[in-house]
């Protein structure tokens, strides 16, 4: 049970989405996040919504707009044609803008659950002593939400990996560029290779296991030292 | 309403629960926007609904101190002190943070963390960190409302120490009219959502209004007095008003000290003559100033050298015919006197 080269590539072209992924989540997601916890707005439920919908349609679903959306005949694929960028389906810029949208609600959703749990007077507090809306959320919003924010990107890194209908329909299965682990199991058990399969699933499942036994060993003691 | 606040000093604000005193104080501070209205301080305007003038409370230099302290759980002790201080220009840093550190007695709690200290540490530690943000103003809202009485004891000469060593001027909310007697003579009683009266309090005790909401509140008379006498083995303390002597309960003070005392309006009797044969151990004399009729109860003035309130019924009154300008004697049991503070 060895792995083999192409599948070494395709741990390391997944452990490369993913982590992109996760970092642009993490730059795009707090706002909106920290607007969700703190608006009283009415668009509320609809932005909630539009949010939460990739956790309940079917990836394949996702990935087929997707390449509508992209492809040159779609909105956002005929702007980039416009410009002259190239066109995003099966490219990994393609996987990283489908992985965006199908992992946003695991990056916004404990982050909002922790904003939430901030308490509002101590930003308060902040503010009589000079903070302003940008230092009140890094000196006491973050550091408030460290646990929230350790869910939040453990559970995108985690999910963006373990990802494969969104992939398959916007990225194909081009080695090197597209095929990640999930779709390299994909192909090995098409082509009867059991072995080969058992060893990047057993991975996989290996590392899945190890991450979630973090969160939900680590994290409650985290909390109690508060 | 419209009120104004001497630029040094304390400025008590008195009233009941959901008299508006902490909504007040925040919009003050900016935390609360007013829908009408406007606020300046130092001649410079903070908020103008006309104008649609609103300086963001970050820019006002207002400091606060709630009555839940509202420390940063996550920053030590200093941390929490140096948070507003560290975001100050150096050239615009009233206080250093030594000076508070000792003004506060607070040294040795500078490395834990919030929820390692009491109470009565919490609330220092509030203040230690408004002060450092070197505000123009500090407004403190119930401070002691959470603590008990000899948590309150203990903090409230730090305040005064605050007021006489900063000359940072302070609005202090309380529905504890002898925590702001302690602290401060003017006054601002509120009633729902409006001022009543400002002044001095034994000025404006004589409108009706202020009379009557103060006894609903339970009138307490403050004295400042003089420990003189300490007979520690019989278990009293004697101390001075003017010329007055008043036996206390022991007070644990040196003699010379300036103790300050409460002695709730209800708890005086009034006679006009000296009683001999009787428990109660002080008979202080007195001239009556004023007298005023609070709902079925009459609230009398007494000029014992200090203004004293009693509060007894019309009958009692009638029965002794005191009337302005009788001579009486005011009776106070020994345990009817509670310090407020300790040690100053």
């Amino acid at each position: 049970m060895r792995l083999s080269p192409s599948d070494i590539q395709a741990i390391l072209l997944t452990l490369k989405l993913a982590g992109v992924v996760t970092l642009i989540l993490l730059v795009l997601a707090t706002p909106l996040a920290w607007w969700l916890a703190r608006t009283s707005s009415k668009i509320k439920g609809v932005i909630s919504a539009v949010v939460a919908l990739p956790l309940v349609l079917p990836p394949s679903v996702l990935g087929f707009y997707f390449l509508l959306a992209m492809g040159p005949n779609g909105p956002i694929g005929g702007l980039m044609h416009q410009l002259g960028w190239q066109a995003l389906p099966f490219t990994f810029g393609g996987l990283v803008v489908a992985s965006i949208i199908y992992s946003l609600p695991f990056m916004v959703q404990p982050l909002q659950n922790a904003f939430e749990a901030v308490d509002k007077n101590l930003l308060d507090a902040a503010a009589s002593l000079g903070a302003s809306v940008q230092h009140r959320f890094f000196s006491i919003a973050v550091p408030l939400s460290r646990a929230g924010f350790l869910t939040a990107i453990i559970l995108t890194f985690v999910h963006t990996i373990g990802e494969f209908g969104v992939v398959l329909m916007i990225g194909g299965n081009i080695p090197g560029v597209t095929r990640v682990a999930s779709v390299q199991i994909y192909d090995h058990v098409e082509a009867l290779e059991y072995m080969q399969a058992h060893a990047l699933s057993a991975v996989m499942l290996a590392f899945s296991f190890v991450v979630l036994l973090f969160i939900y060993t680590l994290r409650p003691a985290h909390k109690r030292s508060h | 309403m419209q009120a104004e606040i001497p630029d040094h000093g304390v400025m008590g604000i008195y009233g009941p629960s959901g008299a508006g005193k902490s909504t007040l104080l925040a919009m003050m501070a900016g935390l609360v926007t007013p829908d009408t209205g406007q606020f300046s301080l130092e001649n410079a305007c903070l908020f103008n609904s006309a104008k649609g003038i609103n300086i963001p409370a970050h820019q006002r230099q207002i400091g606060m101190v709630f009555q839940d302290s509202r420390l940063f759980p996550h920053l030590t002790v200093q941390d929490n002190l140096n948070y507003g201080f560290k975001l100050l220009a150096k050239e615009k840093r009233r206080l250093g943070f030594h000076q508070v550190v000792e003004l506060l007695e607070i040294g040795q709690l500078l490395k834990q963390k919030p929820h390692q200290l009491s109470g009565g540490e919490k609330q220092r530690v509030a203040l230690g960190r408004a002060l450092l943000a070197s505000p123009r103003l500090l407004l403190l809202d119930e401070p002691l409302a959470s603590l008990d009485v000899r948590l309150k004891q203990q903090i409230l000469p730090f305040l005064r120490r605050i007021k006489v060593e900063t000359q940072i001027p302070m609005v202090y909310v309380s529905h504890a009219i002898d925590e702001i007697l302690y602290l401060t003579p003017q006054i601002a009683m509120l009633e729902a959502g409006k001022i009543l009266a400002v002044g001095n309090f034994n000025e404006v005790i004589h409108d009706e209004r202020v009379l009557a909401l103060a006894q609903s509140l339970g009138l307490e008379n403050v004295l400042h007095s003089t420990i003189s006498e300490q007979h520690a083995m019989l278990g009293y303390s004697i101390a001075t008003v003017g010329n007055q002597r008043i036996v206390m309960p022991p007070i644990d003070a040196q003699i010379g000290s300036m103790v300050s005392v409460s002695i709730a309006a209800s708890n005086i009797a009034l006679s006009t003559h000296q009683i001999e044969g009787i428990s109660i151990q002080n008979q202080l004399v007195g001239v009556v100033s004023s007298i005023q009729t609070v709902g079925s109860r009459m609230l009398v003035s007494v000029d014992i050298g200090a203004e004293l309130i009693v509060e007894v019924t019309n009958k009692a009154l009638v029965d002794l015919k005191i009337a302005v300008g009788t001579q009486v004697y005011c009776l106070i049991k020994a345990q009817s006197i509670h310090p407020i503070s300790m040690h100053l």
